[in-house]
């Protein structure tokens, strides 16, 4: 395929950059943390940021930038979980959406079906069902991305299955399945690393939202919304104990949607319009 | 209506108050006519009761709501924790301790119309001892041995063997009086024949009682009340301020009460109650059945350092099963100190090896999240990888309280003089001690107050020395409410928020 001329994507930097400024800390901290995150001092209880504490410590004397990094890594890698299920089960099944016959309309249908639901009502019913745990919220986040993936997916493959490419193929004797894994999937690669972006953006505010509500990972493990949940009554008196959190979920989010835009720019703009 | 002109003025000069002005100036609007005297009043409390039949579950709040305004007893417990008369105007206690003589308060009905006498005596306590009983404290009952009438206004309870407690125990939510026509309803739709009748109960939302004028007694001044359930402390404040809320006894949230505190509107209210938390630990199951164990754990946990960390500054680190604010309590709190590397020396002997794991099922309160999550940091400090289980009260009270099916959790126990529980056969602890429970018997049996003291003063040492759980604090509580609400219990000897003596200031 002809691509344009990549032309310049601001976006695409700005959400490299923002997602580079919390994603680094978090990944540098499953080697290193300025302080143990779980480690409590309650004689350094609620300190004020310092050279020692960069954001201070919480009512319990743990360090608060420490907590945060933690956090961040482990919401992380629930979100990248729970992506990479939504598009190991979404994608086959849309692609197999796009085959014609009342089979691939019926699969369509249930995708319709789970897009009905507001994510997070997805994911808090799942968890309800299930009990909570780490597994648990990964398949709850998974399972609203599903359809996503699915309807992608589909969308893609249609496009491309009418293209003379796939004619020859054919009349080269190749068989469907051999068709949608050699030709149709890397050619909707683009617009899916694009959707799996757009998807973490949504995940991460459906982790936060989940642990915020208890429905998230089990404590001790920090996670960013239980963080936001457990010092919220702070507000007043350590506000940076609410706002610390809960920036870095924005940052998060904007990083990846900012991101998510930039690669669809950047990889295929006639891609766009699917979305 | 003056004073009207001089809450705006003050409304407007309060500058973040804009909001404030819009309701204030809402309020004036709409409640002209009602504004002369307020009798309806909004209550927060923190959980919803799954039913509200006292005589058949133990949640706290379902007391909250009956406990004397709905339902009465034959006797009740005053603010100061003493026993006074109710439906029972006076009675008498034979010197043996073996008979006890109620005189009925006459002209009762129940707010069905059935009346009250001594028939419905022989009911509620008939049904309550029963074997199938589902009564939480079944075993105040079991030493009746029969209720007889000798006229419709006199009940006479015989019982096997004295019972120093039994008056006070007659006082308790439990043993409120049923009416046999209405008993199977009172779940959902609670019948007896206090000052207030139920009115409706929208689940998720609120209780709303109204007043009973056909009472027997004297008439309260509210008319209606409404018990909101809002167990988030930052909606409870905001329903507080915005005037969705008048009262919240056992404010959830320490950290939030500074916003109420600088506030002249309302008024903060420090009450004791007799509420222990602790961490309960399941002797039927290894290692707890170690005393050895119990004890390290006790000594793991740095108590007066969890008080500080969860704002209870009014708290005191307890060492037995009783709160401060008790009469009989004795200061045992020095009997496991701080002592990590002891409470490792203890967990080795006891042959516990580092990494093993614990499960801590914690309720959805804050006191329990807070506590339960540095109670697991401290034991992991002495090497055991202690794993923090958040369950909702029904999974609390089926599988830990009803099937002890857990390792340990973080509860509080907020029933007064409660030191039977570790005397009781089948109890969620686990703990079996026949010293113990012939100390119990003896104390239970007692009718001096003196020895009772005595007696008590020794289950408590006997239970610091065991340590059936590890005793952490005492969780006095602190009320918010309007600063012209009058008559609230500040304090609370037994769960129940009576509305009958309160009313507005003019």
């Amino acid at each position: 395929m002809r691509r344009p001329a990549p032309p310049r994507h601001p976006s695409l930097w700005a959400g490299t950059l923002i997602l580079a400024l919390v994603l680094v800390p978090a990944a540098l901290s499953a080697v290193w943390t300025p302080f143990p995150p779980g480690a409590i001092d309650i004689a350094h209880r609620l300190l004020s940021p310092s050279l020692r504490h960069v954001l201070g410590t919480d009512p319990f004397g743990r360090d608060v930038a420490s907590r945060l990094m933690v956090a961040t890594l482990n919401s992380g890698l629930v979100c990248a979980a729970a992506i990479a299920l939504g598009g190991l089960v979404g994608i086959p099944l849309g692609l197999l959406g796009a085959a014609p016959g009342w089979g691939g309309a019926l699969v369509m249908r249930i995708a319709d079906l789970g897009l009905a639901f507001p994510p997070l009502l997805t994911a808090a019913m799942l968890v309800a069902a299930e009990g909570t745990g780490i597994a648990a919220e990964i398949v709850a986040i998974g399972a609203f991305n599903v359809p996503a993936f699915m309807r992608i997916a589909r969308g893609g493959a249609l496009s491309v299955l009418h293209r003379d490419f796939i004619a020859a193929a054919r009349v080269a004797g190749r068989g469907r399945v051999a068709i949608l894994l050699e030709h149709v999937l890397p050619n909707i690669g683009a617009i899916l690393l694009v959707q799996a972006t757009l998807a973490l953006a949504i995940a991460a505010l459906s982790e936060a939202g989940l642990s915020y509500l208890g429905l998230g990972m089990p404590p001790p493990l920090p996670s960013l919304g239980r963080i936001l949940a457990d010092d919220q009554a702070r507000i007043f008196d350590a506000p940076l104990l609410v706002i610390a959190p809960g920036a870095v979920v924005a940052l998060l989010v904007l990083g990846c949607n900012l991101l998510g835009d930039g690669l669809r720019d950047r990889l295929d703009p006639t891609l766009a319009p699917v979305r | 209506m003056g004073s009207r002109g001089v809450t705006l003025q003050r409304a407007a000069h309060d500058a973040p108050g804009l909001l404030a002005y819009g309701a204030a100036l809402l309020l004036a609007m709409t409640m002209q006519p009602a504004l002369a005297q307020k009798t309806t009043l909004a209550v927060g409390m923190a959980l919803e009761p799954p039913v509200l039949d006292p005589t058949v579950n133990p949640a706290e709040p379902i007391r909250f709501i009956t406990n004397g305004n709905v339902l009465e007893g034959l006797l009740r417990i005053d603010q100061a924790g003493e026993v006074q008369p109710l439906l029972a105007r006076s009675w008498t206690v034979s010197a043996d301790g073996l008979r006890y003589d109620f005189q009925l308060q006459p002209g009762v009905r129940f707010h069905d119309g059935a009346a009250f006498d001594c028939s419905v005596v022989q009911f509620s306590y008939g049904r309550a001892a029963a074997a199938d009983s589902l009564n939480p404290q079944r075993q105040f009952f079991v030493p009746i041995k029969g209720v007889a009438c000798p006229s419709p206004l006199e009940a006479v309870v015989t019982l096997d063997h004295p019972v120093g407690s039994f008056a006070y125990d007659m006082a308790w939510p439990d043993a409120a009086m049923v009416s046999p026509g209405s008993v199977t309803g009172n779940g959902p739709h609670p019948i007896g024949t206090g000052p207030y009748r139920f009115d409706s109960w929208r689940r998720g939302d609120s209780v709303v009682l109204v007043r009973n004028d056909g009472y027997w007694g004297q008439k309260p001044a509210i008319r209606t009340v409404t018990f909101r359930f809002i167990g988030d402390p930052l909606a409870a404040t905001n329903a507080l301020e915005s005037g969705g809320l008048d009262a919240y006894p056992s404010f959830p949230s320490r950290q939030l009460l500074a916003r109420f505190t600088h506030d002249p509107r309302f008024a903060v209210v420090p009450g004791s109650s007799p509420n222990k938390v602790i961490l309960a630990l399941n002797e039927a199951r290894h290692p707890f059945d170690d005393v050895r164990v119990r004890r390290a754990l006790a000594m793991a946990i740095d108590r007066p350092a969890i008080l500080q960390a969860i704002d209870v500054p009014d708290g005191r680190v307890i060492g037995s099963h009783m709160a401060p604010s008790d009469p009989d309590y004795v200061d045992l709190s020095a009997r496991y100190p701080f002592d990590p590397a002891e409470a490792k020396r203890l967990l080795a002997a006891a042959g516990v090896r580092p990494g093993t794991r614990i499960a801590i099922a914690i309720p959805p309160i804050d006191y329990a999240r807070q506590t339960g999550e540095l109670v697991a940091a401290y034991l992991g400090q002495v090497g055991l990888d202690a794993e923090l289980v958040p369950v909702e009260w029904p999974q609390w009270l089926s599988r830990v309280f009803v099937h002890a099916d857990y390792d340990a959790t973080v509860i509080a126990h907020v029933e007064p003089h409660d030191l039977d529980l570790y005397a009781r056969p089948h109890y969620y602890f686990g703990y079996h001690d026949a010293g113990y429970a012939a100390l119990y018997r003896q104390y239970d049996a007692s009718l001096d107050p003196a020895q009772r003291h005595l007696l008590s003063a020794a289950l408590q040492r006997k239970l610091a020395d065991d340590e059936p759980n590890v005793f952490l604090f005492s969780l006095p509580r602190t009320n918010v409410w309007d600063a012209k609400l009058h008559g609230m219990w500040h304090d609370q000897p037994i769960p129940a928020v009576p509305i009958a003596g309160v009313s507005w200031a003019p």
